[in-house]
């Protein structure tokens, strides 16, 4: 049941030999087909780029993982906020629900314009706009978890009178938390496209706006670098979630078990 | 006691029981066997006050059954075991006490455990317990509710046919000390023979009371009662109340 289990060394293993080949090929296929470094620059190329300018790529990189923390905490702390009151104020659900299901067919990156007029260029906008996006996901995972308590448990918890506040603390909640964490898993994903959008609309800084400015002085190897960079921004986020999950399903372990 | 006078219990378009009368003597075991659909399930959640009676009324010692509920006289078992799986067995029998803001017993609960055989089990999460030894801790966070009505709705329906006869020995071990009065309903004939001190034929669409049966087998109650021919002659007794043919309602 435990997400945990032991790392075998083929875990590590075939990932890194896969790895390893895929750097191999894109190398190879700069050298063979002698294709112009502006527009592929080979592995050793985007190393050196990223290994001389060591200080710009950290700062853009903070640039955008600031964005993500500001942005990703009120996403997360209004998503959950709405989630429970979705998921256990029953009049909440029944008005606000469909609207919620709704809202997911839209792309939020479509209301980037309509926020540019509203908050201007700063960085309000951008941490606002990073709220936005991870918001829904958050709400909509939290309310169907909390929808997931088997019944039995329910009357059980009525039949000694049990308070709402036990009940979610003690009952819900812990049954919802393999819900709330994929929704979080989501939403950190799309925090950092959010911080991306964001920067690519009204950012002077960040991963996001070195990709624009490698983009319009074809600067391939810095695009490449950035995008690197970005991999390991977005890993390091969702790792942290994968940790706290971690930790909390050895407290709550909900899966794998009864009714 | 519990008094249940001219019960009718409706959904939107359905009517699960109707007319149902019925009195229980503190202490009593009552069994309740009927077929799918019967209104079994129905009629024990309004004893246990979770579904108000359309028509009629119940009485537990005089009292409302919300009001028996607010006082946790209430102890509730079903089907599923439903124990948290993050808590360990002695976890899960302690925490519906403190929930119903009763006073702590830890070692209430201990012996309780123990003595339907789970003295190896208290720190065992409900994953690494069997079907069987989950409906004992099931049971015994009941029981250690000090609850006085126990509504256990076919809490041996998931089990084989072997742990079911060792929980029914046990069950009427644990409560025979007790002033526990027990509503306990069954698909199973048998079952209901041999731990009821009376059992109720509960029948039709809506359903309502077919027959009644004084069990009076001596205490305790052992499995060698299953060959029993008086025993034996009970459960055909019962069969045919089950079976008969629709009789006139009154």
């Amino acid at each position: 049941m435990s997400t945990a289990r032991a790392l075998r060394s083929g875990d590590l293993l075939y990932p890194a030999a896969a790895f390893a080949v895929g750097i191999a090929l894109w190398w190879l296929l700069s050298i063979a087909l002698a294709i112009p470094s502006f527009l592929l620059p080979s592995p050793d190329e985007v190393a050196a780029q990223l290994a001389g300018n060591p200080r710009m790529y950290a700062v853009n990189a903070l640039a955008t993982v600031e964005k993500v923390v500001f942005g990703g905490a009120v996403g997360i702390l209004f998503g959950f906020g709405f989630g429970l009151l979705v998921g256990t104020v029953p009049f909440a659900r029944r008005a606000l629900y469909p609207y919620l299901v709704t809202v997911r067919v839209l792309p939020k990156i479509a209301i980037a314009p309509l926020l540019l007029i509203y908050l201007g260029t700063g960085f309000t906008t951008a941490v606002v706009f990073v709220a936005l996006v991870t918001f829904f996901p958050l709400v909509v995972s939290t309310a169907a978890g909390l929808a997931r308590t088997p019944e039995g448990h329910l009357d059980l918890l009525r039949s000694v009178n049990a308070g709402p506040v036990d009940t979610l603390l003690m009952v819900r909640l812990p049954y919802a938390l393999p819900d709330v964490f994929a929704g979080l898993k989501q939403s950190v994903t799309l925090a950092v496209v959010g911080a991306v959008v964001a920067e690519w609309v009204v950012a002077r800084r960040g991963l996001g706006y070195l990709i624009l400015l490698g983009m319009e002085n074809l600067r391939t190897d810095i695009m490449i670098a950035a995008l690197s960079v970005l991999v390991v921004v977005g890993l390091t986020f969702y790792g942290c979630v994968v940790l706290c999950q971690r930790a909390v399903d050895r407290r709550f372990p909900v899966t794998g078990t009864d009714s | 006691m519990i008094r249940i006078e001219g019960v009718r219990v409706s959904f939107d378009s359905v009517t699960a029981v109707s007319g149902v009368d019925l009195d229980i003597d503190r202490g009593e075991f009552l069994t309740i066997v009927g077929p799918s659909g019967c209104g079994k399930t129905t009629l024990l959640h309004a004893v246990a006050g979770l579904q108000e009676p359309t028509e009629g009324r119940i009485g537990i010692d005089g009292e409302g059954p919300g009001r028996a509920r607010d006082a946790g006289r209430i102890g509730l078992v079903f089907q599923e075991h439903t124990l948290l799986p993050w808590k360990t067995a002695l976890g899960n029998v302690t925490f519906l006490r403190r929930i119903a803001g009763k006073p702590p017993d830890e070692s209430g609960a201990r012996a309780l455990l123990e003595s339907v055989g789970l003295s190896g089990f208290l720190d065992a999460y409900p994953r690494e317990l069997s079907g069987g030894m989950a409906q004992r801790v099931a049971i015994a966070r009941a029981v250690h509710l000090d609850a006085d009505v126990l509504l256990m709705d076919e809490p041996f329906g998931a089990l084989d046919e072997i742990t079911r006869d060792e929980l029914g020995v046990e069950l009427r071990e644990l409560l025979q000390e007790r002033e526990t009065t027990v509503l306990f309903v069954t698909h199973s004939v048998p079952e209901a023979v041999f731990l009821g001190d009376r059992c109720v034929v509960l029948r039709g669409a809506p359903g309502a009371v077919e027959a009644l049966f004084d069990l009076d087998f001596p205490a305790p109650r052992e499995t060698s009662l299953f060959t029993d021919s008086a025993f034996q002659e009970r459960v055909a007794d019962v069969r045919a109340a089950l079976y008969a043919e629709a009789s006139p309602r009154r």
